[in-house]
């Protein structure tokens, strides 16, 4: 399941509920990513993601169907959040849930390491007074590419 | 009429997120497109232009040289920070 939001979403009672929906899976592993309250060495005041809505929620869906193509029997939560958020402040969040540990982990790797390249998202991070567009990173090229 | 959008950086660089235009020419390339926006100023053609920006034709990615005389909606997407 793919949700596109710019709601806050509590990680914990996402992975409780998602949990609880797959009692047939004996393995569940989670990714959330937050807002750094820092970065280069200065606080950051906010972030905003910036989305294409529509093609944003189809490309998620292309990541999360490639994943199950890899791995036949897990099952998958992906939230990622667009707007304006504050340090602390949950941006993605990554749940797989398998028979077995092994694919669990591994699919939720790729599944993050794909988000990081191919999610159509822009980032702009306010750091004192001045605001900075994110860079796309190479060593995330370079995850995305060992895959 | 054909809607423009523009993301991220290429939405600051053009000052604006969408806007609408009517175009005549069959077929249609990104480089047409891209030159009837920059009239003649270089840094926008230079930043539209860019191998880094991709262009989707009505929530499909496309090739440069693809006829977008029939796309509804065309987007620039500069490179992605997403996660």
């Amino acid at each position: 399941m793919v949700r596109v939001q710019k709601e806050a979403f509590d990680a914990g009672a996402e992975l409780n509920a998602f949990t609880q929906s797959h009692t047939d899976m004996g393995a569940v592993v989670t990714f959330s990513g937050h807002v750094r309250d820092h970065n280069h060495a200065e606080t950051v005041s906010t972030l905003e993601l910036e989305h294409y809505a529509g093609f944003t929620e189809s490309e998620i869906r292309k990541i999360e169907t490639e994943a199950h193509n890899r791995w036949s029997h897990i099952r998958t939560l992906i939230i990622h959040r667009f707007g304006t958020l504050k340090p602390g402040e949950p941006i993605v969040m990554v749940a797989v849930a398998s028979a077995h540990r092994k694919a669990a982990f591994d699919a939720a790797t790729f599944l993050m390491d794909y988000l990081k390249t191919d999610a159509p998202f822009w980032k702009k991070e306010t750091r004192g007074d001045t605001a900075h567009w994110i860079e796309p990173r190479e060593t995330d090229r370079i995850a995305r590419q060992n895959w | 009429m054909t809607k423009i959008l523009f993301f991220g950086p290429l939405r600051e660089v053009m000052g604006v997120k969408e806007f609408e235009l009517d175009f005549e020419t069959t077929p249609l390339l990104r480089s047409d497109i891209i030159a009837r926006l920059a009239k003649g100023q270089s840094t926008i053609a230079e930043e539209l232009g860019a191998a880094s920006v991709r262009i989707i034709a009505d929530n499909s990615i496309v090739a440069d040289d693809f006829d977008l005389s029939a796309s509804k909606e065309i987007a620039f997407l500069p490179p992605m920070s997403g996660g």
